[in-house]
């Protein structure tokens, strides 16, 4: 283009158009730096947060899986007392019923009058042994009197050769109830100490007694159970 | 849903090639009549096909729109078949144009081709890969342009369909016509938006060594030289690629060195992108490199300098800070180590530094003698008397702190390329492989 003549409008307007077209260009090239640009850091940005959030997702899960797993135990705790609960519970029912049975037979048992004889005088003579004291009073159920009249001379005379000491009784007025299974409370020292050999007094100290023996007639031993001796 | 922004600035086009050549090639046979009616008679093509043609040929913006808006499927569909049953060239040429035109302005439309992969597989890319490789001028440099936009516009590209077209690129990069290089380089920065398809172009053979090559040695315009560096630009937000890229094919001294030297300020602007890139992805890689070729100092005089783009000061300055932050870490051993991998060996303060030496010279000795290895193979290759004389040097000075290297020295054949160099034409390299051979032979100080 030189300088010299005047230009055409066909040649200005030509070299307008290179010049816009060369602007254009130039503009084209920089706006595609640009997005490029944008566009890497919007990938690195979305990674980041991706990864973040990943990262956020697995904590919360965990902390649910955690949870999740804390409930089951508590369950599983729970259960496994409410069953030993209903075990423990249902066993003692069954002891409750055996000892309420025993006790019915009580009564049967002491109706056999050999036996009864037998059983009372050896139970007042252990009360006397039990207590060792010269004088004792003794509780009775009243129809048992005309027995225990009988039975007592020998009863005394036992105890004085065993234990080379006299002893006397003093019958009480106070008598037991004639529903009862019969035996004696003998007492000594002022009726301070009692020994009471009622069967229904003797039942209820081996209900506690016989205990483990009665557990492993009824329920076996304990499966965990290590030690025997 | 789109969103329509009335007000908006117009969107980049995804696919920016732009060479007058191809303009002129497409104009010259835009204007030559092709016999449609006569194919159809010869049952080449179908009469809806003839139809169709006739409806979109000749017409370009708003008319062509008119007409493909509502069919765009259908011609995409058209256009891709025609290209795989007919083999005369001119038709093929034509056929190039009319898919061309369609996608001018509008490459939303290249939807309609990357739908057809439903139906075929291979399709659209294989008729096109078939192009390529045509013997005609025009018809693989049409076909790339439409590959680009295609491959840019596809949430997914397809690989194999990148691969062969960077094997493409690289051969066209080797042409001896300036033009179809210039297309070649466009087609690159279009496709190299695509993040999937920078590893496949860094694995293809001897891509990276065609641009490389560009730069180096082929005194490009600056327009080619900024088109280049963009590419590399875009391949080193590709962490694994920015951290190999130098290291491979030793790019920051020439970078810097047109930096240096160039007039555009969009060639020095896209230069100090891919540097900031190179700084910010892979730091331990390239921090030493850029040290060696006194980047900092530049740096300072490119903040004082007056820009008329304010983001080339934020990357000026992001690279002076770093640079200065490891300045004091980067020992001035690994500046050496740089630079002697580099083999760009210049008179550089640790060369004479005798306190330099004492402290590192078992460096050299490490991994089997590694790095005295590639100083001796310097000696032996190099042709600039700078570098021969430095290396002379190096070898002189290590060898008086390590006496016992002296058999091995001969061995590799360094004591013989020393006497050699006694007799070099350069003043310089004579002097210093003098002083070397005399530490050899085991004297002791300095001539």
């Amino acid at each position: 283009m030189s300088f010299n003549k005047a230009l055409n409008d066909e040649e200005v307007f030509s070299e307008m158009r290179k010049m816009v077209a060369f602007i254009k260009q130039e503009a084209l090239e920089k706006a595609r730096e640009i997005k490029v640009k944008a566009d890497e850091e919007f990938n690195i940005e979305k990674a980041k947060l991706v990864r973040q959030e990943a990262i956020n997702i697995d904590a919360a899960f965990q902390r649910k899986v955690k949870q999740a797993d804390v409930q089951r135990r508590i369950a599983q705790s729970n259960n496994i007392n409410k069953s030993r609960m209903t075990l423990l519970l249902t066993r003692q029912q069954m002891l409750d019923d055996l000892f309420a049975e025993s006790r019915t037979q009580l009564l049967t048992v002491t109706k056999d009058p050999t036996r009864y004889e037998k059983f009372l005088s050896d139970s007042i003579l252990q009360a006397f042994f039990r207590l060792l004291e010269s004088e004792v009073t003794i509780q009775y159920r009243k129809a048992d009197k005309a027995l225990i009249d009988k039975l007592l001379p020998d009863v005394k005379a036992r105890y004085l050769e065993a234990t080379k000491q006299a002893i006397d009784v003093q019958f009480l007025d106070d008598h037991l109830p004639a529903d009862g299974a019969g035996g004696v409370i003998v007492a000594g020292n002022g009726g301070r100490t009692k020994c009471n050999n009622t069967p229904e007094a003797r039942l209820a100290i081996l209900e506690e007694d016989m205990l483990p023996l009665v557990r492993d007639m009824l329920f076996g031993q304990s499966p965990n159970r290590r030690f025997f001796n | 849903m789109v969103i329509q922004n009335k007000d908006a600035v117009a969107e980049v086009p995804l696919a920016l090639v732009s060479n007058p050549y191809l303009d002129e090639l497409t104009a010259g046979l835009r204007a030559r009549p092709i016999p449609w009616e006569g194919y159809q008679r010869a049952t080449l093509i179908t009469q809806t096909e003839l139809n169709y043609i006739k409806a979109v040929e000749k017409k370009t913006g708003e008319d062509l729109s008119r007409v493909v808006d509502n069919e765009g499927p259908v011609y995409a569909d058209l256009f891709v078949s025609l290209l795989q049953k007919l083999v005369r060239v001119d038709t093929i040429q034509s056929i190039l144009i009319l898919i061309d035109d369609l996608l001018l302005d509008h490459e939303e439309r290249a939807t309609y081709f990357l739908d057809l992969a439903k139906k075929d597989p291979s399709l659209p890319y294989a008729p096109l890969l078939k192009c390529l490789r045509s013997e005609d001028d025009f018809v693989p440099l049409k076909a790339s342009k439409i590959l680009t936009t295609i491959l840019c516009a596809s949430p997914k590209p397809s690989t194999e369909a990148a691969e062969e077209l960077f094997r493409w690129t690289t051969a066209q990069l080797q042409s001896n016509n300036p033009a179809v290089v210039d297309l070649a380089v466009q087609v690159l920065e279009s496709v190299l938006r695509q993040r999937a398809v920078r590893p496949i172009y860094w694995n293809s053979p001897h891509a990276m060594d065609a641009l490389v090559k560009i730069l180096k040695t082929e005194a490009p315009t600056p327009q080619m030289q900024y088109q280049v560096i963009y590419c590399f630009w875009i391949l080193t937000f590709d962490t694994e690629i920015a951290q190999e890229l130098n290291r491979r094919y030793d790019v920051i001294p020439p970078l810097v060195e047109i930096a240096k030297s160039a007039i555009k300020e969009k060639v020095i602007r896209v230069i100090i992108s891919t540097l900031r890139n190179l700084v910010e992805k892979a730091p331990e890689a390239n921090l030493a490199a850029m040290a060696a070729v006194k980047l900092l100092t530049f740096t300072e005089n490119l903040s004082t300098r007056k820009w008329s783009d304010g983001e080339i000061l934020e990357d000026v300055n992001y690279l002076k800070a770093e640079l200065e932050e490891n300045f004091q870490t980067l020992t001035t051993f690994e500046v050496y180590q740089a630079e002697l991998l580099s083999g760009r060996l210049i008179w550089s303060p640790p060369h004479q530094s005798d306190l330099f030496w004492t402290k590192n010279w078992r460096e050299l000795k490490k991994e089997n003698y590694a790095l005295l290895r590639i100083l001796a193979r310097l000696l032996s290759t190099a042709s600039d008397p700078v570098v021969l004389s430095v290396a002379a040097n190096d070898i002189g000075q290590y060898v008086k702190r390590d006496p016992s290297s002296k058999k091995f020295l001969q061995e590799l054949g360094v004591k013989q390329r020393i006497m050699e160099l006694m007799s070099h034409p350069d003043q310089d390299v004579r002097y210093n492989s003098v002083n070397a051979s005399w530490s050899l032979i085991g004297g002791s100080g300095r001539v």
